[in-house]
């Protein structure tokens, strides 16, 4: 990968790379602007070039991984309409993602601890909102063919599934060893009975 | 203001109550041992004679807040005799004392980052285990008592139900109101939940 980087414009991203794996390793606190320009193989002075300061990069480190995992949720699904089917399959794909980048699962975690200020609270919710918008639209499908409850509260019910998304990735940072020895199934013990109780009402 | 001389146990309470306002306002990065004497009306040499640093405090904290949600919400389990309106219970508990004590609440989980430091990892995973254990023997009493379908794996459950409450949790530590806004509609959602492992009325033995 390295090969690839250009003087200028992959220089950013050369940066951002070693900046997730520094803050993945060491957290916000620990890793240093010293320790990511060593593990980019450039000086600090580059790295200011690019961020004003190393808040600004852990901001476009969160922006990349929030991104990439989004990316990757809606890769592969299957070939469905049914809601229950998709929910689950979105996931898989998620936890599968975290398990194979626990990195990038552990940024996210320490984003929640970054909340506090007003601006990032914004950002994050901003971020989730469009998430819990394109959940939105496919529960509506299926309260139209039927395999929703029609009197369920969709953005509510919209919002629980994204927060999941966020209790697995929490789980996983957490360093469990019981729900995440399951692997990728963990994501369907948890969505399953949930999936199931939004059916209709008999 | 002359600084009174407090007993050791109670300045350690305020120093952890000022943590618990400092974390939850400033994140836990922005938050320093400083800030947090200040917001206790104390010394930072003063704090260091009662917490080695700020982990040290964060650690207490911790335990303080976890003492403090458990026994509120046992009391309250323990007054449903049916294990499944106990479940239920549990939950509608967690979602009032969360509502009650968001700065609390966020406090604790604002320390998450810090995971990979001694003593500070294992904490949220052993809650995490030892609520999983209290679901799941709840609803493994449903079980016996023919209350609930005996097919469901009551481990598995539990971690479905467990999602749904940590939620809350975690929707006020990123400054979220949603889940809050509607309680009814939240325990709805648990009701549904607890309606999948229930044996239809009328079944019981």
């Amino acid at each position: 990968m390295a090969a690839g980087y250009g003087p200028r414009g992959n220089r950013r991203q050369q940066i951002i790379d070693a900046a997730i794996t520094a803050f993945a390793a060491k957290n916000y606190d620990g890793a240093s602007v010293t320790d990511i320009a060593n593990a980019a193989g450039i000086t600090k002075r580059a790295i200011y070039r690019y961020f004003a300061s190393k808040r600004e990069l852990f901001y476009a480190v969160r922006n990349e991984v929030y991104s990439t995992i989004v990316s990757n949720l809606w890769k592969e699904l299957p070939e469905t309409e049914d809601f229950n089917e998709l929910a689950e399959a979105l996931m898989r794909n998620h936890l599968r993602f975290s398990l194979e980048n626990p990195g990038m699962a552990r940024i996210v975690v320490n984003t929640i601890s970054e909340a506090a200020t007003r601006e990032l609270q914004e950002n994050i919710e901003a971020l989730l909102e469009e998430r819990a918008g394109d959940i939105q639209a496919l529960m509506r499908a299926g309260k139209e063919d039927g395999s929703l409850d029609p009197d369920l509260d969709t953005p509510y019910v919209a919002w629980v599934i994204v927060l999941m998304f966020f209790f697995l990735i929490y789980t996983q940072a957490c360093g469990d060893d019981w729900l995440m020895s399951r692997g990728e199934d963990a994501a369907s013990v948890l969505m399953k009975p949930f999936l199931a109780s939004l059916a209709p009402r008999p | 203001m002359a600084r009174k001389r407090l007993p050791a146990e109670k300045r350690k309470q305020s120093i952890i109550k000022a943590a618990e306002r400092c974390l939850a306002r400033k994140g836990f990065y922005n938050c320093t041992t400083a800030d947090i004497a200040a917001a206790a009306g104390i010394t930072e040499p003063v704090l260091y004679q009662h917490f080695r640093d700020k982990n040290d405090i964060v650690d207490s904290l911790r335990k303080h807040a976890i003492e403090d949600i458990s026994e509120y919400v046992t009391k309250r389990v323990l007054k449903r005799k049916d294990p499944l309106e106990g479940l239920r219970e549990c939950a509608e508990a967690i979602f009032d004392y969360t509502l009650r004590h968001r700065s609390t609440m966020r406090a604790y989980y604002y320390s998450i980052p810090e995971l990979g430091k001694g003593g500070l990892r294992r904490s949220p995973v052993e809650r995490l285990h030892r609520l999983h254990e209290a679901v799941s023997y709840m609803l493994e009493e449903a079980q016996r008592m023919g209350i609930a379908v005996s097919e469901t794996d009551a481990s598995d459950f539990a971690w479905s139900y467990i999602s749904l409450v940590e939620i809350l949790y975690i929707a006020n530590a990123l400054g979220l109101d949603v889940p809050f806004v509607a309680k009814d509609t939240y325990m709805d959602l648990m009701d549904r939940l607890l309606a999948t492992v229930a044996a239809p009325s009328g079944a019981e033995v």
